[in-house]
């Protein structure tokens, strides 16, 4: 990849106060792709869950390759309401010991669906790398990250998710 | 436009056994580590590294998943090991071998990624490792291992040594460091 020009940062959001979601809004159409970093703590550990375009309803859909140190597998889910950031890979009460990073593929188009790869990182609970699916033709133009299905845990201070914006040419 | 994906350093070996990058800047958020090696190693299977942060042997821990024997997965825990005096992380297989059936320029490839490693927070990262022999032999190299890291120390990362488990590194094996930044 060339330096600079096309790994662009969009936004980042480092917490001060304790919030329910993380949104990233007003996401410009100009980028090819779209990577979310996060490295995030949670009240209680839970999954990394996402919403697009403020869409609650049940679009999305996702396959789970995953390790824990002891065992191994993969799972799936159709039809839910919220994409997933990780599943043993997860976020804990302790800042620093995970990382998620999401992709989202050729997320400005409004002929497919969305794609959003993901490989997230808890060294005690353990790895994933995970595939999602939108099923909408909408260009992405917000992200709403949050914990659990429900989304409805909290984030803690300090909590830093990065988006940056990756550009074909 | 801001250059927030930069090339720190380009490594490259053609003999050895150990790998040190020292004197990271401070000014980035992230680092992103490109490696391609191979080692010389005539034994069969996939060799190994140690990954050592700042020279410190200690605080290493991890989750793994991989394929193995061509066809099967298993998943692992992330020991300490010790290979040609750096001790550090175990990353599996990151450096394919000469066994009987593999290729003889075939490299393996990994992608390590470490957030806000000049944080005072415990360093997590993220390995995705990937080896083709063109063999189904099972002790080739081929194998594809995904690792979660964790270095539970709050020191800001300056250095990252690397050490071969067996073998010396066979020309070019690449180590190619990029800074990230947020801003």
């Amino acid at each position: 990849m060339a330096a600079g020009s096309t790994y662009t940062p969009i936004a980042t959001t480092t917490l001060t106060a304790t919030a329910g979601i993380i949104t990233f809004s007003s996401i410009p159409s100009i980028y090819t792709d779209l990577i979310l970093i996060v490295q995030g703590k949670f009240d209680v550990a839970g999954d990394l869950r996402y919403r697009l375009n403020n869409d609650t309803s049940t679009n999305y859909s996702f396959t789970i390759l995953y390790g824990t140190g002891s065992s191994n597998g993969s799972a799936r889910s159709s039809s839910v309401s919220s994409g997933i950031g990780d599943s043993y890979g997860n976020i804990d009460t302790t800042l620093g010991n995970s990382v998620q990073i999401l992709q989202f593929l050729n997320y400005s188009n409004t002929t497919t669906y969305k794609t959003s790869l993901v490989r997230s990182n808890n060294a005690s609970g353990g790895v994933d790398a995970l595939v999602n699916l939108w099923r909408s033709t909408s260009a992405i133009n917000q992200i709403d990250l949050a914990k659990n299905s429900s989304m409805s845990g909290t984030w803690q201070i300090g909590s830093t998710v990065t988006l940056y914006g990756i550009a074909a040419a | 436009m801001a250059n927030t994906f930069t090339l720190i350093s380009s490594t490259t070996v053609t003999s050895g056994t150990t790998v040190s990058l020292t004197s990271i800047p401070q000014t980035y958020t992230d680092l992103l580590l490109l490696v391609s090696a191979r080692s010389d190693y005539t034994g069969g299977g996939a060799v190994s590294f140690a990954m050592s942060f700042n020279s410190n042997g200690s605080s290493y821990t991890g989750r793994s998943i991989q394929t193995y024997s061509a066809t099967s997965v298993t998943g692992n825990s992330t020991t300490t090991v010790t290979y040609n005096g750096i001790t550090g992380a175990l990353l599996r297989s990151m450096a394919s071998c000469v066994s009987g059936a593999s290729t003889v320029s075939t490299f393996a490839n990994s992608s390590i990624y470490i957030p806000n490693y000049t944080s005072s927070n415990y360093k997590s990262y993220s390995t995705d490792t990937v080896s083709e022999g063109n063999t189904t032999a099972s002790n080739g190299p081929q194998s594809i291992i995904l690792d979660a890291g964790l270095w539970s120390n709050t020191a800001a990362i300056t250095s990252i040594d690397f050490g071969l488990e067996v073998g010396s590194f066979v020309s070019p094996s690449t180590f190619y460091l990029y800074g990230i930044k947020n801003s």
